[in-house]
C-alpha cells in the first residue's frame, strides 16, 4: 500500500552472455536499465544488432499487413491469441521459417506490383488505339506510287465539310473520312495525290489538326487492341497468381505474429543493452529493481554467468517509482499516473484518493441505469479482450466506477433517471405509487444536495491535510503538523461548532486564528514580521473556501445528468409508445457519451486540484522494467 | 399581466438556450478545425481528439438544461404550470437563466480554445491527452457554477 523501495543492482558478464543475459533480465522483468556511465577509457560502448533485427522486423512486419490483406483470415478483437512456450518462440527454427515465409511473401508482393504496372500501361496503349477501331486498314497505312494516305485528328469543334473543303482547295481529289469521333476530336482517315501530300498536311495544320503515326503497325487497330486486351488477361491471370501467393494458411499468419513478437522484443533488449557500457571481453549495466525481488533476482543469477552487486539508493539517485497497491486500489493509479507519479521519496496517493474518487464519480454520473451500462462494459472487455497494462487498468476502474454509479442512482432514485414511473405511466395511464428514491431525489430538493455536495468536499480537504500532518511528522517534524494543519482544524472546528451554538463555536475559532497568527510567521526573523505574516496567512481561508465550493460542481453534474436524461424521457413520452423507444435509445447513449466524459474529468479534476493540491509530491518517474512484452501472442509456461 | 410574464419567462428560455448553445458550437468548431489537421496525418488519434472535442459541448447541454427547466415550469412541456405567470414571477425567471446564459456564451468559446491548444498535445505527447482535457475542464467550472446559481434561482422561484 505504498511506494516500493528500490535497490541497485549492478551487473558483469561475459561479452558473449550478454544477449542471454538481456533475454533473462526479459523474462523476469523485474528491472529497470539506466543508462551506465563509462568511466575509463577502455570501456566502450555495447555493439548490438539493433539495426540487424530492426530490418528483418520491418520484412515481417510489411509481409504480416500483404498476408493479411490477401487471406481471408476469421480473425477479429476476439480471437483467442497463440500461445507458445518462450523456448519456441525465440527458436532460430521459428525465425527463420518466419522470415522465408516474410520474403516469399514481399517477393510475391514485388512481382505483384510490376504486374499491376505493365497491366495499366497495357490499358492505356489500348486507350490510343480505340479511337481507330473503325479502320479496316492497317494502322501503318498503306502508301501508292501515285497517292498516300495518312490519319490525324481535328478538333471537334471544326465541322467535317470545313475540314473536307480545306484539303480540296489544295489537291481536288483529296478525300477525307471520319474514322469516330469523340467530344474533342474528329478521327480522319486522309488519301490524297503524292505530289501534294504535304500541301495538304499543312493546310490541315491550320485547323489544328495533328497527323498521326503508329509507324511499323501492319495490324487494324481492331488486332491490335484484341492482341493487348489477350496479353492484359494474361497477366490478371498471373497477377491472381501472385495475390493468392500472398494468402497464407492461418498457421503461416500466426507464425509471422509470434516472429514479430519475438523480433520486437529481441529488438527492445538490445536496444536496452545500448545503455550498458562494454570491453572486447565483457559487458557491465546496472539497474533499479523493487526489493523485495531480491532474494529471486540473487537465485537466478547465482546460477547464471553473471556477476552481481546489489545496493541501497545513495543520496542524490533518483529511483524510479512503483506503486504496489491492493487490487481494488491498483486501477486507480492510472488516474494518479495521468497527473504525475509519486516521488519515489514521496506518499503514495492511491489508497486515499481512490474511494472519493468512485464515490464522487458515482455521484456526478448518479444513474443506476447507466452505472449498470458501465459496470457490464467493463466486465465485457475484461472478460472477452483480456487486456493487458493500463488498459486494462481502465477497464477494472470502470467496473468500480459503475458500482458506485449504481448505488448512488439508488439512493437518487434514478434508473435511465425517471424511466421505469414514465413508462408505468405511458401503458397505464397513472403514475407511480411509490417513490424509487432510497435517500432523496436531488432535482427535487437541490439544496440539501448542494449541502451534501460542500460536506463530502469538506471532508476531502480535511482528509488531504491529514495526509499532509502525516507526512510532517513521519519527517520528526510534529510542531509543524499542530500549527500549520491543527490550528486550521481547530478553526474549521470552530466554524461548525458556530452552526449549532455561535458563541463557543467564535471562542474555538478565535482559538484556531489567534494560532495561527502566532505560528506561522515563525520562519521570519523580525518579531513585527513574525505577525504580519501570521496575520495574513489568515487570507488562506479563501483557498479553503474557494476549494470546498468546488465541490458543488457534484450538485451541477448530477444535476446535468439527470435533468437531460429526463428532457430524452419526456420527450419520448410525447411520441408515443414506439417512438418513445427510439428517443430513448438514441438520447440515453448521447447523454452516457457526454457524462461519463465529464463525470470522468471533473472527478479527476477534484482529485487533482483540490486534493492533491494538500500534500501531493508528484514528479515521480514510474518504473519501467525492461520485460518481454508480446502483442499478438501469450507465452505459456514450458512443460518439463 | 399574465402574457407578460410567460413573454418574459420564454425570453428567459430562449437566452438559456441559444446563448451556450453559439458558445458550444463555436467551441466544439474551433476543436473540430485543430483536430482534422492532426487527424489526417494520423487516423488513429480520432478518439482523443472527438474526447477534446466534446468538452466545449456541455455548456450547450447546461443551457438546454435551464431552458428545459423554464419550459416545465411554466407549462410548456408536460402538464401545467408549477407557477403563477405574474409580470413578476415573469421577470424573475429571466434573471434567473442569465447566469447559465452569458457565462455559458463565453466559457464555451474559451475552452474551446484551450481544448484546441490541446489538439497539439495530442498530435505531440498522445499519452498526455489527459492533462490536456484536465485544462479545458478548469475553463468548465464556470460554466458549472453559472448553471448551479441559475438552477438554485430558477428553482426558489414560488
Amino acid at each position: 500500500m505504498s511506494i516500493v523501495r528500490m535497490k541497485r543492482v549492478k551487473l558483469l558478464a561475459m561479452a558473449e552472455d550478454r544477449e542471454k543475459l538481456m533475454r533473462l533480465l526479459g523474462r523476469i522483468g523485474a528491472v529497470e536499465l539506466s543508462e551506465t556511465a563509462a568511466e575509463e577509457e577502455t570501456s566502450q560502448p555495447v555493439s548490438t544488432e539493433a539495426d540487424g533485427l530492426s530490418e528483418k522486423l520491418s520484412a515481417i512486419l510489411s509481409a504480416e499487413s500483404l498476408a493479411r490483406k490477401y487471406s481471408k483470415l476469421k480473425k477479429g478483437m476476439f480471437s483467442p491469441r497463440v500461445q507458445i512456450t518462450e523456448k519456441q518462440l525465440f527458436s532460430s527454427e521459428l525465425l527463420e521459417s518466419a522470415l522465408s515465409e516474410a520474403e516469399r511473401i514481399n517477393e510475391n508482393a514485388a512481382e505483384l506490383t510490376s504486374l499491376q504496372e505493365r497491366r495499366s500501361k497495357l490499358m492505356a496503349l489500348s486507350e490510343t488505339f480505340t479511337p481507330w477501331k473503325e479502320l479496316e486498314l492497317p494502322l501503318d497505312t498503306p502508301q501508292g506510287k501515285a497517292f498516300e494516305t495518312f490519319l490525324c485528328t481535328v478538333p471537334a469543334a471544326v465541322e467535317l465539310p470545313e475540314i473536307a473543303a480545306k484539303a480540296v482547295a489544295v489537291d481536288g481529289c483529296a478525300e477525307i473520312y471520319e474514322v469516330s469521333a469523340d467530344r474533342e476530336l474528329h478521327y480522319l482517315f486522309c488519301v490524297c495525290h503524292r505530289a501534294s501530300g504535304e500541301a495538304v498536311r499543312d493546310s490541315l495544320k491550320e485547323l489544328s489538326a495533328a497527323i498521326v503515326r503508329f509507324g511499323g503497325i501492319q495490324k487494324t487497330a481492331k488486332e491490335k487492341i484484341q492482341e493487348i486486351s489477350d496479353e492484359i488477361s494474361g497477366i490478371e491471370k498471373e497477377i491472381k497468381k501472385a495475390e493468392e501467393g500472398l494468402a497464407v494458411t492461418p498457421e503461416v499468419y500466426d507464425l509471422l505474429l509470434s516472429a514479430q513478437d519475438a523480433l520486437s522484443t529481441s529488438l527492445s533488449c538490445e536496444r536496452e543493452s545500448e545503455k550498458g557500457i562494454a570491453t572486447s571481453r565483457a559487458f557491465y549495466i546496472e539497474g533499479w529493481f523493487p526489493e523485495r525481488e531480491e532474494k529471486m533476482l540473487a537465485e537466478v543469477f547465482e546460477t547464471g554467468k553473471v556477476a552481481y552487486e546489489f545496493s541501497d539508493p545513495e543520496e542524490g539517485d533518483e529511483p524510479p517509482t512503483l506503486t504496489y497497491n491492493s487490487r481494488l486500489i491498483a486501477p486507480f493509479e492510472v488516474v494518479t499516473n495521468m497527473y504525475s507519479a509519486p516521488a519515489y521519496r514521496g506518499i503514495d496517493p492511491n489508497p486515499t484518493m481512490a474511494p472519493f474518487f468512485a464515490l464522487f464519480f458515482g455521484i456526478m454520473l448518479s444513474d443506476a441505469g447507466y452505472g449498470l451500462l458501465l459496470m457490464l462494459a467493463g466486465i465485457f472487455a475484461l472478460a472477452k479482450l483480456k487486456p493487458r497494462g493500463g488498459f486494462r487498468q481502465f477497464m477494472q476502474l470502470a467496473i468500480i466506477c459503475g458500482i458506485s454509479t449504481v448505488i448512488w442512482g439508488a439512493l437518487f432514485g434514478g434508473f435511465f433517471r425517471d424511466a421505469i414511473p414514465s413508462v408505468y405511466k405511458l401503458f397505464t395511464g397513472k403514475t407511480l405509487p411509490f417513490d424509487l428514491a432510497l435517500w432523496f431525489n436531488p432535482t427535487e430538493d437541490p439544496m440539501t444536495m448542494l449541502i451534501f455536495s460542500l460536506v463530502l468536499g469538506g471532508v476531502q480537504i480535511v482528509a488531504g491535510m491529514a495526509v499532509k500532518a502525516y507526512m510532517m511528522i513521519r519527517d520528526g517534524e510534529v510542531w509543524a503538523a499542530i500549527f500549520d494543519i491543527g490550528f486550521w482544524w481547530v478553526a474549521f472546528a470552530g466554524a461548525i461548532t458556530c452552526i449549532f451554538n455561535s458563541t463557543v463555536g467564535l471562542y474555538i475559532l478565535g482559538a484556531g486564528a489567534l494560532g495561527l497568527i502566532l505560528t506561522q510567521g515563525r520562519a521570519k526573523k523580525n518579531i513585527i514580521m513574525k505577525f504580519f505574516s501570521g496575520l495574513l496567512s489568515l487570507y488562506d481561508v479563501t483557498g479553503y473556501f474557494s476549494d470546498i465550493l468546488s465541490y458543488s460542481r457534484l450538485l451541477a453534474l448530477s444535476l446535468s445528468t439527470a435533468v437531460v436524461a429526463t428532457v430524452i424521457n419526456t420527450m419520448g413520452m410525447l411520441t408515443g409508445p414506439i417512438g418513445f423507444f427510439i428517443v430513448f435509445l438514441i438520447g440515453h447513449v448521447f447523454n452516457i457519451a457526454i457524462n461519463l466524459v465529464g463525470s470522468f474529468v471533473h472527478s479527476a479534476r477534484l482529485q487533482y486540484v483540490e486534493y492533491f493540491g494538500k500534500f501531493y509530491e508528484s514528479g515521480g518517474r514510474p518504473f519501467a522494467p525492461l520485460a518481454i512484452k508480446t502483442k499478438n501472442i501469450d507465452i505459456i509456461k514450458e512443460e518439463n | 399581466m399574465e402574457i407578460y410574464g410567460t413573454i418574459l419567462a420564454l425570453l428567459g428560455a430562449a437566452l438559456a438556450t441559444f446563448l451556450p448553445g453559439m458558445g458550444s458550437s463555436k467551441g466544439v468548431g474551433i476543436v473540430g478545425e485543430a483536430a482534422s489537421g492532426v487527424v489526417a496525418e494520423d487516423p488513429s488519434k480520432f478518439g482523443q481528439t472527438l474526447l477534446l472535442q466534446a468538452l466545449p459541448a456541455t455548456q450547450g447541454i447546461y443551457g438546454l438544461l435551464i431552458g428545459f427547466l423554464v419550459l416545465l415550469k411554466v407549462g410548456f412541456v408536460g402538464g401545467d404550470a408549477q407557477i403563477e405567470l405574474t409580470y413578476v414571477n415573469g421577470f424573475y425567471i429571466l434573471l434567473s437563466c442569465l447566469p447559465i446564459a452569458f457565462v455559458g456564451y463565453y466559457s464555451a468559446i474559451r475552452q474551446g480554445r484551450v481544448a484546441a491548444a490541446g489538439i497539439g498535445v495530442v498530435a505531440k505527447r498522445p499519452e498526455e491527452v489527459s492533462k490536456a482535457m484536465i485544462y479545458a475542464a478548469m475553463v468548465e467550472t464556470y460554466a458549472v457554477l453559472a448553471l448551479l446559481v441559475s438552477f438554485l434561482m430558477l428553482n426558489g422561484i414560488k
